[in-house]
């Protein structure tokens, strides 16, 4: 199989440095070259401050790096246009974060369609994919609700079908547990690796946790702003 | 649906909630704002049309005026002027200063020679004499004949006189009489009745008698001062006492028009520029209730950051972000106006049964429409002034979410992810 058709995602030789407080640069990534094969699952380990984050956001170009190429499905994304840029990332990319981001004003089942509303007409197949996912995510009692009135597993669930909901080739996953208690922490984890296998989407998940880190095919650590495999 | 307006309603009003409490007060505030405009808007033009219409009503449309216009002059004149189209019928007058007397007391009213045949296509002064209360002092044109008056309402009562009383009248001819040492003997009168225009000014300050008393009583001989036009409805007064004007110079007649809008220029100049004043005045609530929105967006943007970043995850574009919160601010004012414009016509309606019940509580009610005059709180609707109002306020709501808007769509996503 070629190598592009079979990477669906792809850094290299990125490099992002911030301004610091005291005027000082800090480099945060230094040409760090990172590909994600279609289908695997990934997990980037790191320090707190090693720039996984920046990474999460530099890949998704919600943040551009100052050197280096980023590719989604073998596309180059900085050749995109805006618009496309906007309309790609939605269909090619799929978020988890440490704190929920559900909209507060949305119910559950409009929080999971809204990832379709973003970028097309929605119409009854959205909105029956959405009830299916939030099945399979375990609330199908709950489409009605309000996030408020959620627990954090729940919302996380939440986020995890909406995540999900435009068949993303990639569900990038930022500390998806960070705020959860040991127990809930695992059931997310192991809805978050099981779906995203079903739903034939690659998976980069940010953890801490070795144990969850264990759990995916493969293993990478971000240190001195470089990605170095773990075997 | 485009999502920006899908997110900006759904802010607006939540699923499973009515509205969202922030919303409503924005809504509530332009509603006020609109509202209180509207109302004192149309009350003012109430007013102003209720002080024209009484103008009208003392004045007629056009006056034509020349000194003494003499008797084959004026038969003359009265018939061109009848056969003008935008005339709907015109009447001769004589009018001047008389004294009255009735024992010692002695007062200067004015007097109005009439035809009392042509004097109501003009003016209404039948109606005047219907408004009378008091059955016994009523009478109508009918009863005026050259022995007779028709005093106002208040002109008589200051007079202390009834119908049947017999007046004096003196006049400025009279002077003249008595400066070559001729015995001075005023001409008497008999009341037949009064009328009332509602006008105090007019009321206390004009007595009616025929064309004919008038004529003898300034020695006119057949002559008159002028003649009244009225004009057909939605002419203007202005233009047909201008075209007059030109062809009376033309023809070299040493005669004046005079309309009533030119007559009362400045103060209906002040009329309407007070009610300009009271709509800057007033504009400045919609200004503040759109400070209101653009305070409760921006606090909303800052609320809502970390949720702005997430929309960027989710694929959309800056100018959808801005969208979202402009759209939110223009469904806020178009909302308050909506409301405020029901509230107004709903408050309008009811205006009459407001402000007795506003008085009912201070015990005020008789004095207030003493004061006032009018029977009831005037009002008139003008499309004009909804339709400027409410353009005003939505262009204020609007810009007020532009500033939010704005910084919305500046913010970087992934800071805006990162933020606490
Ligand atoms: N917008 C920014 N401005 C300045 N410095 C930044 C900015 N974003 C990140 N940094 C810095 O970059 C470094 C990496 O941050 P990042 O959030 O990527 O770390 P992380 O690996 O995700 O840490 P954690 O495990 O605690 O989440 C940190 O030192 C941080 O202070
Ligand atoms: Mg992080």
């Amino acid at each position: 199989m070629n190598d592009t058709v079979n990477t669906v995602l792809q850094a290299k030789g990125v490099e992002k440095s911030f301004q610091g407080p005291d005027g000082l640069t800090i480099d945060v990534l230094r040409s760090a070259d990172l590909k994600v094969h279609s289908g695997e699952s990934l997990s980037i380990r790191g320090e707190s401050g090693s720039g996984k984050s920046t990474f999460l956001n530099v890949i998704s170009w919600l943040d551009q790096p100052d050197k280096g190429l980023v590719f989604w499905d073998g596309l180059e994304v900085p050749a995109l246009s805006r618009q496309e840029l906007a309309r790609r990332r939605s269909e090619v990319l799929g978020f988890v974060f440490q704190s929920y981001y559900l909209m507060p004003e949305l119910n559950v089942l409009e929080n999971v369609v809204m990832a379709s509303r973003m970028i097309r007409m929605i119409g009854r197949a959205e909105w029956n994919r959405a009830e299916q996912l939030l099945e399979k995510v375990g609330l199908q009692e709950r489409l009605k609700q309000l996030p408020s009135k959620l627990s954090g597993g729940e919302r996380q669930r939440v986020a995890i079908a909406r995540a999900l909901m435009n068949r993303p080739s990639v569900i990038l996953a930022d500390e998806p547990t960070g705020n959860l208690d040991e127990e809930t922490a695992s059931l997310v984890m192991e809805l978050l690796l099981n779906l995203s296998r079903k739903e034939e989407a690659s998976l980069v998940l940010v953890t801490h946790n070795p144990t969850f880190a264990a759990r995916t095919d493969r293993q990478v650590m971000l240190s001195g702003g470089k990605f170095e495999e773990v075997s | 649906m485009p999502w920006p307006l899908y997110l900006a309603l759904k802010q607006l009003f939540p699923t499973g909630r009515f509205f969202s409490f922030y919303s409503a007060i924005s809504i509530v505030g332009v509603m006020l704002g609109v509202m209180v405009l509207l109302i004192v808007q149309t009350v003012m033009n109430g007013f102003g049309d209720k002080i024209r219409e009484n103008i009208v009503a003392r004045d007629a449309d056009i006056r034509v005026m020349g000194g003494i216009i003499k008797r084959d002059e004026w038969k003359e004149l009265l018939t061109e002027l009848e056969a003008r189209e935008e005339v709907l019928a015109a009447t001769p007058y004589a009018e001047g200063v008389v004294m009255m007397k009735n024992g010692q007391v002695p007062f200067m009213p004015y007097l109005r020679g009439i035809d009392p045949e042509r004097e109501g296509m003009v003016l209404p002064l039948e109606k005047f004499l219907k408004n009378v209360e008091v059955e016994e002092l009523k009478c109508t044109l009918d009863d005026l004949d050259d022995e007779t008056i028709i005093l106002g309402v208040d002109l008589a009562r200051n007079l202390q006189v009834l119908p049947g009383d017999v007046v004096e009248v003196f006049t400025p001819l009279m002077l003249e009489k008595a400066k070559q040492d001729e015995i001075l003997l005023p001409r008497e009168m008999k009341v037949a009745g009064v009328f009332r225009s509602g006008w105090y000014e007019v009321d206390s300050l004009y007595g009616v008698v025929t064309l004919r008393v008038m004529q003898e009583l300034y020695g006119l001989d057949r002559g008159i001062h002028g003649i009244s036009i009225k004009l057909l409805d939605g002419e203007d007064a202005d233009a047909v006492s201008r075209s007059l004007q030109e062809d009376y110079d033309s023809k070299g007649l040493p005669l004046r028009t005079l309309s009533w809008l030119k007559k009362n220029e400045s103060f209906l100049f002040f009329l309407s520029m007070e009610k300009w004043v009271m709509f800057f005045i007033m504009i400045f609530i919609i200004l503040v209730a759109s400070f209101s929105i653009a305070v409760t967006l921006s606090v909303s943007v800052l609320r809502k950051t970390r949720e702005i970043g997430l929309l960027a995850a989710l694929g959309a574009r800056r100018g959808q972000i801005a969208q979202t919160f402009c759209l939110q601010s223009i469904a806020i004012g178009t909302l308050g106006v909506t409301l405020g414009i029901a509230g107004a016509l709903l408050a309008l309606q009811y205006r009459n049964a407001v402000v007795t019940f506003l008085l009912g509580i201070f015990n005020a009610q008789d004095a207030f429409y003493q004061l006032y005059g009018f029977e009831g709180i005037p009002a008139s609707y003008s499309m004009r002034d909804f339709v400027l109002v409410s353009f005003f306020t939505l262009l204020l709501t609007t810009v007020a979410g532009l500033l939010p808007a704005i910084r919305a769509a500046r913010l970087k996503p992934a800071e805006a992810l990162r933020s606490e």
